[in-house]
């Protein structure tokens, strides 16, 4: 799960990490989260493209979940610790933070905190929009935009959600375009604190952070300064929140926690990709 | 000419049979949907829902597939025995998370979207879900089992349910065959009692 903390102050951890994790991209490995056949799977494993599950549809057609691409895992057993760490830090600190912050803040008050960040990061979407060519996505995003910032009291209220042709109007980010580009994935990586990204989507993580106006008020001082704080704050409490309750949904009672997250990762990456 | 037509008339009947298939599986979809709503509606308790709400869903989840593609090819090398014990495991797994996310008295608004037959016998009908404040695109996969339909899986904001069980039952059986597989499944079941 993508958990967004102060960015700047993971920064330099971060870019230690990625030497690592970039090294793991070359690395020959036979490791894989499959079964069987393994010559197969070791061979597809060392050509580092995307691999396939075994398959079982011989017997039952209705079986096509061997269709699905997984992204390589090289260095699964450095994420596995990576994710046991991250884990305690959400049960320990993040947990009880998003107990504190929905207590304080009734669900009402939480949507429109959610709204208004979400309606703040236009900009993010409509040039992912732009750069790949979907100018009509592009124009209805302005719309939404526009009716929520007015109609919606500064996106408060998701007016635009009355809409059809509106609510329906896909999400898109960096990580998004470099996908459309043809740029493959790289291997799965879990971060410390942030979680997983495929090297592609962490790469496109920077280029959203870029792109977000919320980041650029952080560089400024004084009221910008104030301003910066007032509205970073609400965009990590709401955000980590909302995946806080999605990384719970997925992770309790789940045989294999880590299996489980990167399965979920993969398939609303690839999602949010065909849209 | 005579080609032509009954080309033209096959298709006729393949669409015709395609709609009445959709509209069965989304008839037998909406009715669940709508039991399940009037359940959280009058529930007092959430034990009491827990309760009253495990019949439906027993009834239009077929647990059954759900379980063999989950565990995938490791499913031809478990004795029937275990294969039993595996899919009540596995039941108790899907209807604990399930009833997890439900609170009396609150309720999803449903919107049904037009549904699509993705091979003779299957059916996907989408759905959006308001559900405390937050919106889910969940789409249901159901299957002609023997004349009746049911949902084969749930997939949500474009994460499978069977999918994301197979890659840790896969994990699992990596590590340890079919013991490893099925003790991950106690375990994991025990703790969601």
């Amino acid at each position: 799960m993508h958990i967004p903390t102060s960015r700047r102050s993971i920064w330099s951890l971060l870019l230690v990490i990625s030497g690592l994790a970039f090294a793991g991209v070359h690395a020959e490995t036979t490791s894989s989260n499959q079964t069987k056949p393994e010559v197969t799977i070791s061979k597809t494993a060392k050509s580092g493209k995307e691999i396939a599950s075994p398959s079982n549809s011989q017997e039952d057609p209705g079986d096509d979940y061997a269709n699905i691409k997984h992204i390589p895992d090289p260095i699964e057993p450095v994420n596995r610790g990576t994710f046991w760490f991250n884990h305690q830090i959400y049960r320990y600190a993040f947990k009880p933070l998003t107990k504190v912050y929905k207590f304080a803040f009734p669900q009402p008050v939480r949507t429109g905190i959610s709204n208004v960040v979400y309606n703040a990061q236009y900009p993010c979407r409509v040039i992912n929009d732009m750069l790949q060519w979907k100018t009509k996505t592009a124009g209805l995003e302005t719309e939404k935009f526009l009716l929520n910032t007015t109609a919606g009291v500064g996106g408060i209220f998701k007016v635009s959600n009355k809409f059809p042709c509106l609510a329906d109007v896909p999400y898109n980010d960096t990580s998004i375009t470099f996908g459309k580009w043809g740029i493959p994935n790289g291997c799965y990586v879990v971060w410390p604190i942030l979680g997983p990204y495929s090297l592609r989507d962490f790469v496109g993580f920077a280029g959203d952070i870029a792109e977000d106006p919320i980041t650029w008020l952080t560089y400024g001082a004084g009221t910008f300064g104030t301003l910066s704080i007032a509205t970073t704050t609400p965009r990590i409490t709401s955000r980590g929140t909302d995946q806080m309750d999605n990384y719970d949904t997925l992770t309790q009672g789940a045989v294999d926690r880590y299996s489980a997250v990167r399965s979920a990762y993969e398939q609303n990456h690839k999602m949010q990709e065909q849209r | 000419m005579k080609k032509l037509l009954l080309t033209s008339l096959l298709i006729g009947l393949f669409t015709g049979f395609a709609h009445g298939a959709n509209d069965a599986a989304e008839n037998r979809l909406k009715a669940s949907v709508d039991e399940v709503v009037a359940i959280v509606k009058q529930a007092k308790t959430r034990d009491a829902l827990i309760t009253d709400i495990k019949p439906p869903l027993e009834k239009i989840l077929n647990f059954g597939v759900m379980t063999r593609r989950s565990i995938g090819p490791a499913w031809k090398q478990l004795t029937p025995a275990q294969q039993q014990e595996a899919t009540k495991l596995f039941t108790v797994m899907i209807l604990r998370t399930y009833t997890a996310k439900f609170t009396p008295g609150e309720f999803p608004q449903v919107e049904f979207k037009p549904s699509s037959s993705t091979a003779p016998g299957r059916v996907e009908v989408p759905t959006s879900a308001m559900y405390k404040g937050s919106r889910y695109d969940a789409v249901y996969r159901m299957e002609d089992q023997s004349g009746s339909w049911t949902i084969t899986d749930v997939v949500i904001e474009g994460v499978s349910l069977v999918a994301d069980y197979r890659s840790q039952f896969d994990s699992e059986f990596k590590q340890g065959g079919t013991e490893t597989l099925l003790s991950a499944m106690r375990r994991s079941a025990a703790e969601t009692k």
